[in-house]
């Protein structure tokens, strides 16, 4: 198995040249690059190597500028001293990523994953992986206020004023803490990207909530929950039954 | 009178409050484990590389930690002290960079009962490898020296990361306002035929 490593310092090269032929010594190194250039550059003359060992921090910026500039088609293993984003992207992925100093035992581990992964559209998740990366490392904006209509009036709501979103109909709304109601113009997914999810849960299709506003929960049939609201709702609030779980979980938080 | 006792009231409240932010931001260097966590893995190879090594950087390493513990409360430092914390904190960057890392040090001895500010040489350091590349390939080279002018000059190549970290400016603000209120003139930064040159007085205390 052909290897490239991509990592900028020198004696943490040495230490996972070490490592590797400890854990597989049918492992080649075909190529160690420190910097996004250089690896571009060497993934531009040689062919893909079957894995790439990655250091997220490289000399000359983060490596995933690797990914933007050049299509990786080989898996690859990311490598972090510290990095608690990382971490996080890898748990909804399926790839990989190891923690250095890297442990032979988890090296092994990866390296068996990924014999197991080969061949099912790695270059997909992979890139899955990256785009998600990127989002987490990026400070996330939320939405901090909304400019909605109130008759022939222009309103600004601020987004903590906002009790919960709901749709009717073809309609979207949100209603306030002090109940004062507005039609949008996003659907539900956009609320739900805008917003910030330690604040705001989708508890099914049509409505998304504010912890503030819970009054009351109760057992409903069907394995929902069945909540009163406040401000009240016209209709009755369900949590739909795939979401209960981690609707409990998000108001432990 | 009394418009200058307003000055002097707004100065003390201003210092507290740059004494706070100082504090708060050496406490999250303090603490913050990437530095750390970078020095434990480049220990991590130095030990079965090169047991010496390993024990000289874990030394540097202790003298590094015990000087940034040690000197947050107090706003004036010898230049002596600060150099020979510099030395420390050098040795580690230089084991974990190699060659990527070019350091030229030319200091006159004449200045060492001078004072700066604590911890701002380490400051500036810390910003150019921050923000920096640094690789064989392209070295960062780093000048520190004195001049006949009691000036204290840090200066660096600029080759910056291609998404640097993001920078919160906080630090050279700082060093700044301190001198501010010593009412020291002469701190200052500047961009000169592609390198990045900070003038860092050297004050005697009275």
């Amino acid at each position: 198995m052909k290897v490239l490593i991509v990592e900028d310092e020198e004696l943490a090269v040495k230490k996972l040249l070490k490592t590797l032929s400890s854990v597989d010594s049918t492992i080649e190194v075909a190529g160690i690059t420190d910097s996004i250039n250089d690896t571009v550059e060497w993934l531009q003359n040689n062919t893909m190597p079957d894995l790439i060992l990655m250091d997220i921090e490289l000399a000359d910026g983060q490596s995933f500028a690797i990914f933007d500039l050049i299509k990786v088609t080989s898996p690859v293993i990311f490598t972090t001293s510290y990095d608690e984003y990382a971490l996080k992207a890898f748990k909804v992925n399926s790839i990989d990523y190891l923690l250095k100093p890297v442990q032979p035992e988890d090296l092994e581990a990866a390296l068996t994953k990924l014999k197991n992964l080969r061949g099912d559209g790695t270059s997909t998740a992979l890139q899955s992986l990256v785009k998600e990366l990127h989002q987490q490392l990026a400070p996330k904006d939320y939405r901090k206020r909304f400019l909605v209509k109130n008759g022939q009036k222009l309103v600004i709501v601020e987004s903590q004023e906002v009790a919960y979103f709901y749709s009717d109909g073809r309609l979207n709304f949100f209603r306030t803490k002090d109940n004062k109601n507005f039609i949008i113009d996003y659907t539900m997914d956009d609320m739900e990207e805008m917003l910030n999810p330690d604040d705001y849960f989708r508890i099914s299709r049509s409505f998304f909530i504010s912890i503030s506003c819970v009054k009351k929960i109760e057992d409903y049939f069907g394995n929902r929950l069945i909540l009163q609201l406040f401000p009240a709702t016209d209709k009755e609030v369900l949590v739909s039954r795939e979401k209960v779980t981690a609707f409990k979980k998000w108001l432990g938080k | 009178m009394i418009e200058q006792h307003k000055e002097s009231l707004m100065e003390k409240e201003l210092l507290e409050l740059m004494h706070t932010e100082q504090e708060f931001e050496n406490l999250k260097s303090q603490v913050n484990p990437h530095f750390l966590f970078n020095c434990f893995n480049t220990l991590s190879s130095l030990i079965s590389e090169d047991k010496q090594m390993a024990d000289k950087f874990l030394n540097e390493l202790s003298k590094v930690y015990r000087y940034v513990l040690n000197t947050n409360q107090s706003d004036l430092i010898s230049f002596r002290q600060e150099i020979r914390f510099i030395g420390s904190y050098m040795a580690l960057l230089h084991t974990r960079y190699g060659k990527g890392l070019h350091v030229n040090i030319m200091i006159d001895e004449v200045y060492y009962d001078y004072f700066i500010p604590a911890m701002s040489l380490q400051l500036l350091v810390e910003n150019a490898v921050k923000h920096n590349i640094v690789s064989k390939k392209e070295p960062l080279c780093l000048e520190i020296y004195t001049t006949s002018e009691d000036t204290l000059m840090i200066c660096n190549n600029l080759q910056l990361k291609q998404r640097k970290e993001i920078s919160t400016g906080i630090g050279l603000k700082n060093i700044r306002s301190k001198y501010l209120l010593l009412k020291e003139p002469g701190f200052k930064w500047d961009i000169i035929d592609d390198k990045f040159v900070v003038d860092l007085p050297l004050l005697i205390k009275n």
